[in-house]
């Protein structure tokens, strides 16, 4: 099982992930924050495999949320997600594993997801499995 | 850690080379000034990192990462540019990282950490998959066994992708071919991406045991690639061709090797494009016990004999020829109550599903062998 945690503000994008999400079977869904703080103390309490972050958001940028949730959890993989691909560069200099342009579809989704566990590092994460 | 440097301009060859130098662990083992000099040494050398210009005369770092992305799935891509407009298109490449030119030595150290932390999980899984013996038993299930244990599938459907993938393993089968046979029950936009969760989860289930590279890719289709695995279902026919004449020098041989059918190919799975497969193995299976049981009876191994026959006889009990023999089996061994219940059940099945009363010959048999 992989288990993802998303960050996200706007309730209809929370709505849209949370539904693709659910309907994985071996996906555990950790539940969506608004809030970067909040989403951090959750990585730290149930440790996901994956967390889809969005960029732009009310309070903190998500940017600076993944480069904060690499340095403290860096086998975690971050996917980012924006309105447009104009922070691609940034995303990958945070330490962002994938990318997906909104609104998100099913099919981009699983897509990247297969790609960031494939690119895995986590030898702890089979130990989870 | 082997990396190679591509970049059309010659001085960054060299500033590379001195900043990767500065990282013990990394080996930079060539620089080119062009892709088609970089593939040619990838053909033949093992390489993990390239670190990769994109604008250059001739073929761009980008259409050399499609292209690579075929021919060497484990290559892992950094593209090295002064361009930052390709950053969306390298996501989608699923390139490892993406550094601006000039390279600081910072961003190049954390962009070396990336790679080592995946160089070094392939390394485990590669290792322990070179002293990992690999055993899988298709005949009665469908099980994986490694030294970490059994594979534990994560969904139904995945499963019969691996089962589907071993009879046709070593080989590509296209996806379309795939969808027809083991996705046909479902609308075809559905089927394309249900075949996608499958891989991942099949993959996903692989990876724990470092197989996960048995499962390959490229635009047609996908491969089951196995180094050195035991089949059971190989050895079971490979035997079986092997003992084509059974004789007292190889009864013991051919003893075991019916053990080895512990049942149909995939047992209960009962996967519908495997039917024919199926039947051709239960066949071999019958044939060559029907052979086992005649040399046993000639060498006057009746209990041997009994055991395997009443196995045939539980999978079929019409079956004429296995109740010849196991009557002939029971009179040698002069158990006449076997005998009587044998042959008494015999025409009770026959009577019940078909109607019929068994054949003259057999009755001729068994009334001779009631009389001695």
């Amino acid at each position: 099982m992989l288990k993802l945690l998303l960050l996200e503000d706007q309730s209809a994008d929370q709505e849209a992930v949370e539904r693709i999400i659910r309907s994985l079977p071996d996906v555990q869904w950790l539940g969506a924050y608004a809030n970067p703080q909040e989403a951090l103390a959750e990585a730290d309490r149930n440790r996901p495999d994956i967390v889809i972050a969005a960029i732009e958001l009310a309070d903190m940028n998500g940017l600076a949320f993944t480069s904060k949730l690499q340095a403290i959890h860096p086998s975690v993989r971050v996917i980012v997600a924006a309105h447009s691909g104009d922070y691609a560069r940034e995303a990958y200099d945070a330490g962002a594993r994938g990318y997906l342009i909104k609104p998100i579809d099913p099919n981009s989704l699983m897509k990247v997801l297969g790609t960031v566990s494939t690119l895995k590092e986590c030898s702890n994460m089979n130990k989870l499995e | 850690m082997k990396v190679i440097v591509i970049d059309d301009e010659k001085a960054m060859h060299y500033i590379m080379n001195k900043m990767l130098g500065k990282f013990s662990d990394v080996d930079v083992v060539g620089c080119f000034g062009d892709t088609p000099s970089a593939i040619q040494y990838l053909d033949e050398h093992e390489v993990h990192v390239a670190y990769v210009d994109i604008s250059m005369p001739g073929e761009t770092g980008i259409q050399f990462a499609e292209r690579i992305a075929q021919l060497k799935p484990e290559l892992h891509i950094v593209f090295v540019t002064s361009h930052d407009e390709y950053a969306l298109h390298a996501f989608e490449l699923a390139a490892l990282d993406y550094m601006m030119k000039p390279v600081n030595l910072e961003r190049l150290g954390t962009s070396v950490e990336r790679a080592r932390a995946l160089f070094h999980s392939q390394e485990t899984a590669a290792a322990e998959s070179d002293s990992n013996p690999v055993r899988i038993y298709a005949l009665g299930g469908l099980e994986v066994q490694t030294a970490h244990g059994n594979v534990k599938w994560i969904s139904r459907k995945s499963a019969e992708l691996f089962g589907y993938l071993l009879l046709h393993r070593g080989r590509v089968v296209s996806r379309v071919r795939i969808i027809a046979d083991v996705f046909g029950d479902m609308p075809p936009s559905n089927a394309e991406k249900y075949l996608n969760t499958s891989i991942y989860h099949l993959r996903k289930a692989l990876e724990p045991h470092g197989l996960k590279s048995i499962i390959q890719s490229d635009s047609e289709g996908y491969r089951l690639q196995l180094a050195d695995a035991c089949i059971d279902v190989v050895e079971f026919e490979g035997n079986v061709k092997r003992l084509a004449q059974i004789d007292s020098s190889n009864l013991e041989e051919a003893l075991e090797s019916e053990t080895q059918y512990v049942g149909d190919l995939f047992g209960e799975r009962g996967f519908g494009w495997a039917l024919n497969e199926v039947e051709r193995l239960s066949a071999l299976y019958t044939d060559f016990v029907k052979k086992l049981a005649n040399v046993l009876l000639e060498q006057h191994e009746e209990d041997a004999a009994i055991r395997t026959l009443n196995k045939l006889f539980n999978r079929n009990e019409l079956d004429e020829e296995t109740v010849r023999l196991l009557l002939q089996a029971y009179a040698a061994k002069q158990d006449q109550e076997s005998l009587e219940a044998l042959y008494q059940r015999h025409v009770t099945v026959l009577r019940e599903e078909l109607d019929i009363e068994p054949a003259k010959e057999l009755e001729a048999l068994y009334a001779k062998l009631l009389a001695q």
